[in-house]
């Protein structure tokens, strides 16, 4: 395994996924660039699949075509397209020890033994699993599984590499844990990842850019930041992280930005917002929790009725009128503490009121 | 649930009472002819007056059950490979297959099995006259394979739904194309179920009869048919021998899978 593979250039140009009246694809546009991690974000049914099908060639697409470093691979059967792929459960050869797991690849490419042993040899050196080689699949733990999965999938340096929810399978602790291996991996094998999952935290932890799907939409593209800060509509906001929603009603101009009237009642500040904006987020660390009152643009109070401290930050639940307010602080020393029952204040800057269409 | 809660006495008895006649009932026929093939009597009487291994003895001087035998194994033996060969290509469509109405295919492929063989061989016998099939082994081994074919089918489809698509999917992710794929990853996986259909296939048309009955000639007698015949017309001990070796073989083949699933599905030389 060489580092620096060349990652390809993966083109959707119109694709198309129907089952029967079922549309589980609208028309999508969508450009992977050589070497990047991308994840491919979004509900189940939300079209992730069918995009991940048109790449693989288990699915072709109802239109459209699939670029993969510019030539036409769209019909081209899945064993002549070069890709890798760690799939959910891993799908090891379970009659075969993991050095057979992870030769399969050349074999199929028909390399000289000598080859296939040396290759397998430092393939599983890479995933620290040597002295696992003459191991049956079953007799390994479920990360060890993975690491053979990445290892099998890479072995004959694929420029593609697919991972369709390849820690769905683990418990949280080691899912965190290999996410840190999977990007290492990524950085050493230097293939183009297309990353599926449905975990939001997941995707913003790994991906150098993230795609949301929702109903067989492609809603945004971009960086986990910038998805983040800048969702362009309030599926995206609700879908990466959480968010404080209200439902804007009536929105005036006013010195410095827009004054929002809601539904729910409070009146809130903004820059700006567009016609057609109906939803209105405010993500829960943006929002200062005071004993007394601020000078922010946007001011509530409220009582809390929920703290709890989870690694690191804390997590207030205020009841402020009608409304229940997610507020998260970090814990740090000096920060103030709040307990449940204490009247409190809550603020936030202007530009922190995120104004979007539905 | 109070399946926890061991029975009463008197239920156990009753239990182990009933268990006991109903294996009697169904090994007390065999076993009466495995006892009358010890007899010292050149006519079927039971109980024997005694043991003796005569019939036995006079066997392998008998041309015609010697004849018999090799033709039920000239017949079986082919019937069981064109059953592993239809019965898996079947199962994967049934199991694997993207095709409408696979559970209609599966129930159809799987018929023959339920059919009465008196059905069959009344349709079979025309039909293998018409191809100029009668009296041929084409013509029973291609009959016994209807009947034959269903047991793999069912073994085979049984251990590939054990097994996840995903498998074939990521071996041609890895560059096997369909037969690649179904050889070094699929055909691995389901050959204990082949094996063990293989084996019921070859003991149902080593015993089959009815068939046997309307497509074989003298040529071509299987041993189940030359059983019969005697029956017919001669009822002497020999006969019982026979059965008990045609019953002793079927028991070993039976045996064959048991013995493999007890080391595990993984067969030597594929871990490799």
């Amino acid at each position: 395994m060489t580092a620096g593979v060349r990652g390809a250039r993966i083109e959707f140009a119109g694709v198309t996924g129907h089952y029967g009246s079922f549309i589980a694809l609208h028309e999508t546009n969508l450009v992977i660039e050589p070497g990047e991690f991308f994840a491919l974000l979004g509900p189940s049914g939300s079209g992730k699949s069918t995009l991940l099908g048109a790449i693989t060639g288990f699915n072709a697409p109802s239109a459209g075509r699939v670029l993969i470093n510019g030539a036409d691979v769209t019909g081209t059967p899945p064993y002549k397209r070069n890709i890798g792929m760690v799939f959910q459960n891993y799908a090891l050869f379970p009659f075969m020890t993991v050095a057979a797991n992870v030769a399969f690849p050349l074999q199929t490419r028909k390399r000289p033994r000598a080859e296939v042993h040396d290759r397998v040899e430092r393939a599983l050196a890479m995933v620290r699993l040597s002295a696992m080689a003459h191991r049956l699949p079953r007799q390994l733990s479920g990360g060890q599984q993975q690491r053979v999965a990445l290892a099998r999938a890479s072995i004959y340096d694929p420029p593609v590499l697919l991972m369709d929810e390849p820690l769905g399978a683990l418990d949280k602790n080691l899912r965190e844990e290999l996410q840190d291996e999977i990007r290492q991996f990524h950085r050493k094998v230097g293939a183009t990842v297309v990353y599926v999952t449905h975990d939001q935290a997941e995707a913003a932890a790994l991906a150098d850019r993230v795609a949301i799907l929702n109903a067989g939409r492609l809603e945004q593209i971009g960086t986990p930041r910038h998805l983040y800060e800048h969702p362009c509509n309030a599926f995206v906001a609700g879908f990466l992280g959480e968010a404080n929603r209200f439902t804007l009603r009536q929105a005036h101009p006013e010195p410095g930005g827009t004054r929002l009237e809601t539904i729910e009642g409070p009146t809130l500040a903004a820059t700006h917002a567009a016609p057609g904006d109906t939803a209105i987020c405010i993500r829960p660390e943006r929002i200062r929790i005071t004993a007394t009152q601020g000078s922010d643009a946007n001011r509530l109070s409220g009582t809390v009725i929920d703290a709890v401290f989870s690694t690191g930050s804390i997590r207030y639940r205020i009841e402020a009128g009608a409304q229940i307010l997610l507020v998260r602080t970090t814990a740090a020393r000096d920060g103030a503490t709040f307990h449940v029952g204490d009247t409190v204040h809550l603020g936030w800057a202007r530009e922190d009121t995120l104004v979007l269409p539905p | 649930m109070n399946a926890a809660r061991p029975l009463p006495l008197s239920a156990r008895l009753v239990l182990i009472a009933m268990t006991a006649l109903v294996i009697l009932f169904l090994f007390l026929p065999l076993l009466i002819v495995v006892i009358l093939s010890f007899s010292p009597l050149s006519y079927l009487s039971f109980p024997p007056p005694g043991v003796s291994m005569r019939w036995y003895e006079s066997l392998p001087d008998s041309p015609e059950w010697l004849h018999a035998l090799w033709s039920s194994i000239k017949v079986a033996v082919p019937v069981a490979a064109l059953s592993v060969v239809l019965g898996v290509a079947a199962a994967l469509v049934a199991v694997r297959g993207r095709i409408a109405g696979r559970p209609a295919f599966a129930a159809l492929v799987a018929a023959p099995m339920m059919v009465p063989h008196i059905v069959l061989a009344i349709g079979m016998y025309p039909t293998m006259v018409d191809a100029r099939l009668s009296g041929t082994f084409a013509a029973i081994v291609l009959a016994h394979t209807v009947i034959a074919m269903p047991f793999v089918f069912i073994t085979v489809r049984a251990s590939l739904q054990g097994y996840s698509p995903t498998l074939e999917q990521a071996a041609m992710t890895m560059g096997a194309n369909g037969w690649v794929a179904f050889r070094r990853v699929t055909l691995p996986m389901v050959l204990p179920g082949v094996l063990t259909g293989a084996v019921f296939a070859f003991t149902a048309s080593f015993d089959e009869l009815m068939l046997s009955l309307f497509l074989t000639t003298p040529e071509t007698n299987t041993l189940p048919r030359v059983i019969w015949a005697h029956l017919a017309f001669q009822l002497s001990p020999d006969i019982a021998a026979v059965a008990t070796l045609v019953l002793a073989l079927s028991c070993l083949l039976v045996a064959i899978p048991l013995v493999l699933r007890r080391q595990g599905a993984v067969i030597p030389g594929l871990a490799e």
